[in-house]
């Protein structure tokens, strides 16, 4: 979302300066040659006619104003949710902050559950407020290892200095077949 | 009957051209402990070693003032300004001793902290 | 007391010194290029648009009276109004023009500039300037970052002004790093060093960790 906000950004500043550009030389040239008809780069007469042939409670207008009303949500949703999701951390001194990225974090859990003998591949998701992970064991592993598992990460986040510790979800699935 | 001479301190005129003020500044600079010689290499090769490099301005007046610029690399780490301190006692001195000139202002910048953990270049030879 | 026996416990405890909240602030603020003007802008514009689409939206389905409603587009009163003083309303519309004009490339600029890298300006006291340049600053932090175990890269740049300076410092960790010593060691030694060296009172950090690439293990034929 910050990449589009980065990229919106600036269109909307272009799209403003073009429209009061354009303003001032169609008052100008209007004013100053009168003679001529039509708009100079921008045909608003013709406009001017349509616009004068409806009214308020024309379907035209309606859509128009929907349109125009989605488009402002949109723009306010997209600059609200342009956040980053960094994770944050305790820094020895206050004049120091530290963050990392909840990839990070996921890779870390990963490989400390892979360590496991007993598990074959595992997928985790990690956020500032929940880890969950997603291992395949093999069918001899043992039926504690979902605790085991648990136990790990959990010891795992307290080595990291987070400032805020997730809640940790393990689900394991057993995998058929001979190891 | 000749006129009488002038007192030999004042007989002739010394010009000193800012070029050669330029290499006195930048050898006192380089003289002075904290500073470092860059390895200047061009895509990887070596081509030789330079030290400090100074652009001198000489301002107007009798003795002509002298505006210095300098850049340097020093060691890392070191107190910045107390090296910067010696090199503009070094400079002053020898712009005075050897030239003669009074050093007004001096502008460092630093382009270079290099420490002992700074990774070797590498070189062809 | 109870005594700490955690891997952080280790080091002899330093009295924490006091920091300064707008100290604290700017480490905060050097964490990433701040989004904040762009963000508030189009928030500002998409209100803009939401609430005239939504007051034509209510006007046209005669919300506010279906008299109302079914007046033509271009009032004929309106048009009555700005007809009778021109050069009123052409003044207040090339005035509008050019604010907007100058808004609008205000904002393009200032948003499309990069992040500046300040140098770092000391105090060399009377006729002398000293001024470190970013980039050796940055190097310098950098390449004594990369010394500390653990650390397999790091990066360091200096942002902000250069009347207030802060690092941004990545450091990509080995898979066994202890996290908690590599950031105790950047802190007493790196920073440490680097204000000592520069001379700054207060030098805010923003750090940042990833993880480095593992290294393929070399395979014995």
């Amino acid at each position: 979302m910050r990449a589009v906000l980065r990229v919106l950004a600036p269109l909307l500043g272009i799209v403003l300066a073009t429209v009061g550009v354009l303003v001032v030389i169609e008052v100008v040239a209007a004013w100053v040659l009168p003679e001529q008809e039509g708009g100079l780069l921008v045909p608003w007469p013709e406009w001017g006619m349509v616009l004068a042939g409806l009214s308020w409670n024309d379907i035209l207008v309606r859509g128009t104003a929907i349109g125009v009303g989605v488009v402002g949500l949109l723009l306010v949703l997209v600059a609200l949710t342009a956040r980053r999701a960094d994770l944050r951390l305790v820094a020895p001194s206050d004049d120091m902050t530290v963050t990392t990225s909840p990839r990070v974090l996921a890779r870390l859990v990963g490989t400390r559950v892979r360590a496991s003998d007993d598990v074959l591949s595992a997928s985790v998701t990690a956020s500032e407020r929940r880890v969950a992970v997603t291992a395949q064991a093999w069918d001899d592993a043992p039926d504690e290892l979902r605790e085991t598992l648990v136990d790990r990460v959990q010891e795992l986040l307290t080595e990291l200095p987070l400032r805020r510790t997730p809640r940790v979800a393990v689900s394991v699935q057993e995998r058929e077949g001979v190891r | 009957m000749r006129a009488p001479l002038a007192e030999p301190a004042e007989r002739g005129r010394l010009d000193i051209h800012p070029g050669v003020l330029r290499k006195i500044v930048e050898r006192a600079a380089d003289g002075v402990p904290g500073t470092l010689r860059n390895e200047r290499s061009i895509a990887g090769i070596d081509v030789g070693e330079y030290g400090s490099s100074a652009r001198v301005t000489v301002g107007t007046g009798a003795p002509a003032p002298v505006d210095v610029r300098l850049e340097l690399t020093l060691r890392y780490p070191t107190a910045v300004r107390a090296v910067v301190e010696a090199v503009r006692a070094a400079v002053a001195v020898e712009l005075d001793r050897l030239a003669g000139h009074r050093m007004r202002t001096l502008a460092v910048t630093v382009t270079g902290l290099r420490g002992p953990s700074a990774p070797a270049q590498a070189r062809l030879r | 007391m109870t005594v700490d026996m955690s891997k952080g416990g280790d080091r002899a405890a330093e009295p924490a010194a006091p920091v300064d909240p707008r100290v604290r602030r700017r480490s905060r603020s050097a964490v990433a290029r701040s989004a904040g003007g762009d963000r508030w802008l189009t928030v500002l514009i998409g209100l803009v648009l939401l609430l005239a689409g939504v007051g034509v939206a209510l006007l046209s389905y005669g919300v506010f009276g279906t008299g109302r409603a079914s007046r033509p587009l271009l009032d004929p009163i309106m048009l009555d109004i700005v007809a009778a003083e021109p050069l009123l309303w052409r003044s207040v519309a090339i005035v509008g023009g050019v604010l907007l004009a100058v808004f609008g490339l205000t904002w393009v600029a200032r948003s499309v500039r990069p992040e500046p890298r300040p140098d770092v300006v000391l105090n060399g006291g009377a006729d002398t300037t000293i001024r470190v340049s970013s980039a050796a600053a940055g190097e310098a932090v950098a390449s004594q970052a990369e010394t500390l175990p653990g650390v397999a890269r790091a990066r360091a740049r200096l942002v902000g002004s250069a009347a207030a300076p802060a690092l941004r410092v990545t450091l990509w960790l080995a898979d066994d790093a202890d996290v908690r010593a590599v950031l105790a060691q950047l802190h007493d030694e790196v920073l440490a060093t680097a204000r000592a060296a520069l001379d700054l009172r207060a030098l805010p950090v923003a750090v940042r960790l990833e993880l480095e690439r593992p290294q393929p293990t070399p395979r014995v034929a």
